[in-house]
């Protein structure tokens, strides 16, 4: 059987077949209650990236790239020859996953929200793509998506998807494998974090349209921001203002590492122009994302997930999440029984996020902004049935009287 | 029977044979007909000041100095392995490319060359881009030391038989174009060209209604367990 970038389905079934076998094999044979959705949640992550970067398991490896930016068949992969032409830049999702030259199955929400706005606004190409409507059109687009699927799944894509997420766990494992114990911020200042992904959010898609208000209301507000130009130039599409957030974030070197470590990418290609100005080291990632991505990977060694605390994406998911009416209708959702929580505090204790809903609210949808879902909680709590993660209603996990097996709380949640 | 089976297998053999004898022979042919270059070898264009060389060593069918501009044809740089018909004419520059390629198949048209130039004169390429293309399928830029995006109309002009001029510009080029073929889609009806926003929208309020139904469900149930 010959898999090509042509036969994405192929890939897709074999894939997924591969996926759920490993799910079944955790789910039954995994003995340790306290570690199985863990473990259960690891390997999903690890299958995510594999999903999110499709192109890493579809060849040719040694597709020829060319400056400035190369195309190559997994151009076509998911964005264009599968879902069609009008689908270019892959499907928007609520997780940290970069708008790439190789492999666009799926993008960030983040991303499109700001290309479509400032370069794309009404311009008919996109980065290798061409485009059939309009700026507004596009963005209905993203946000439709993005609303379909936190509406689904809520903030559980940070958990369970988020490649970035998943770097953050590795961090704490090896922070954990040296014995050394995670540092907490104060339950007010994680709540003010929590508005932080908010003013990213604000400022990104404020700059986006300023840089893009020749497009948008007819004067330009940056000079050289006029998409096509006066004489035709291609301005606005290949400054480096073009997607603010993006220029410092910090998931995007390591996303650019995991392109090149597979092969995806030419490492010469990107290093041939990743030189100049501090600030600007190349197309895929500048100076400041790297310094931007050492520090947050310092944090999050430290501090459990620190970034999903002020992660715009995870903002957006949490603003689509958490908030009436969408949080009356959120078909994902942590919950608790009151009458068996007996406020041991654990789950307080385990949650990366340092949520505390779980533990200070009475009963019922105890769901919050910051909370991932990630069921560490449900996992981690000793009480038979006073947490749970349902779908729809359904119970998808909830928590065992593991004590009874002889283990001790601060033995499993340290 | 056998015997039928007997001639079908000499006439296979015999037909196995030809095609080797023969596409090893074209194969030769061509190996035969290609000429050498080496990085060290400057194709120099004396009417216009300008110079024109190759990075790497490499091969092509045949070069020659037509109305101020070389034509190197079936051109192979070694590094790409690509062959691709390049004609270039530099005016006041030296230049020294690094890569050339040049495709076109159903999906997609590609060109692209990339060379380094001292001299702030003119260089003038046909990649062999075929049809009429649009400047905002081509890329040019220029690293000084960022790379920069040059301005069509200014910089760099298209002319609309594709060929590219690129003025007064040193340093490290990339002249790049690429077009996917895509349909048009100003001509399709309106559910056709609006139909991922419909499909999108239709998906969003699917899932609001039915999350809002299974949320009263869950909701009257727990009441009523209650």
């Amino acid at each position: 059987m010959v898999v090509t970038e042509n036969n994405p389905y192929i890939v897709l079934g074999l894939f997924a077949v591969i996926v759920a076998v490993g799910i079944v094999l955790i789910l039954k044979l995994s003995k340790d209650k306290t570690r199985k959705i863990s473990s259960l949640r690891l390997f999903i992550q690890i299958a995510a990236v594999f999903g999110i970067f499709m192109g890493l398991l579809i060849g040719p490896f040694n597709v020829p790239l060319f400056a400035p930016l190369g195309p190559s068949p997994r151009d076509h992969l998911l964005g264009a020859e599968v879902l069609g032409s009008q689908f270019p830049d892959g499907i928007s999702v609520p997780f940290l996953a970069c708008y790439y030259p190789n492999g666009r199955t799926v993008t960030c929400g983040l991303w499109q929200l700001q290309a479509y706005i400032f370069p794309f606004w009404d311009y008919p190409r996109g980065y290798q793509v061409n485009y059939s409507t309009s700026g507004l059109e596009k963005i209905a687009v993203t946000l439709g998506m993005l609303v379909a699927a936190c509406i689904v799944f809520g903030r559980s894509f940070c958990g369970w998807v988020c490649p970035f997420g998943l770097y953050q766990d590795l961090l704490t494992r090896l922070r954990k494998s040296a014995r050394l114990r995670h540092l907490s911020t104060s339950v007010k200042r994680n709540k003010q974090l929590g508005q932080v992904s908010y003013i990213i959010i604000a400022v990104a898609l404020l700059l986006s349209v300023i840089f893009a208000s020749y497009v948008i209301f007819g004067f330009e507000i940056v000079p050289g921001t006029i998409p096509g130009g006066p004489e035709g130039t291609e301005a606005g599409i290949v400054s480096n203002i073009n997607e603010p957030f993006c220029l410092v974030c910090p998931a995007r070197p390591l996303c650019i590492a995991v392109q090149v470590a597979a092969g995806q990418m030419n490492w010469s290609y990107i290093s041939q122009i990743a030189y100049g100005p501090f600030w600007i080291s190349g197309f895929y990632f500048t100076s400041i994302n790297v310094i931007i991505f050492i520090i947050v990977s310092l944090l999050a060694f430290a501090y459990r997930r620190a970034w999903c605390r002020i992660c715009p994406v995870g903002g957006l998911s949490a603003l689509f999440s958490t908030f009436t009416p969408f949080k009356q209708i959120a078909l994902t959702k942590l919950e608790k029984d009151e009458h068996k929580c007996t406020k041991c505090g654990v789950c307080k204790r385990v949650c990366p996020t340092q949520a505390t809903d779980m533990y200070e609210k009475k009963g019922g949808d105890v769901t919050e902004s910051r909370c991932i879902l990630c069921a560490r909680c449900v996992e981690i709590c000793p009480y038979g049935d006073a947490l749970k993660l349902t779908f729809a209603g359904k119970t998808l996990a909830k928590s065992r009287n593991w004590l009874e097996e002889g283990k001790n709380i601060s033995e499993v949640a340290s | 029977m056998r015997l039928k089976r007997h001639r079908i297998g000499i006439a296979g053999v015999i037909f196995l044979v030809f095609v080797t004898v023969s596409s090893s022979l074209v194969l030769g042919a061509q190996a035969h007909d290609r000429t050498s270059f080496s990085a060290s070898d400057r194709f120099v264009i004396p009417e216009l000041n300008g110079s024109v060389q190759f990075a790497y060593n490499g091969s092509y069918s045949s070069a020659m100095l037509e109305n101020n501009a070389w034509v190197f044809n079936d051109l192979m740089i070694n590094t790409t392995r690509l062959l691709g018909n390049l004609k270039v004419s530099v005016k006041d520059s030296d230049i020294t490319i690094f890569s050339f390629y040049s495709s076109g198949n159903i999906s997609v048209n590609r060109q692209s060359v990339r060379y380094n130039a001292q001299g702030a004169g003119s260089q003038v390429f046909d990649l062999g881009a075929e049809g009429v293309t649009h400047h905002s399928e081509w890329w040019v830029t220029v690293s000084v030391p960022s790379t920069i995006f040059l301005a069509q109309g200014r910089e760099w002009h298209l002319s609309p038989d594709n060929i590219v001029t690129v003025n007064e510009q040193t340093g490290n080029i990339s002249v790049a174009h690429y077009n996917f073929n895509a349909q048009s889609y100003s001509s399709l009806p309106f559910i056709e060209r609006h139909s991922v926003l419909i499909v999108t929208l239709a998906v969003v309020a699917v899932a609001a209604i039915a999350a809002s139904v299974v949320s009263v469900k869950v909701r009257s149930k727990t009441h009523g367990s209650n």
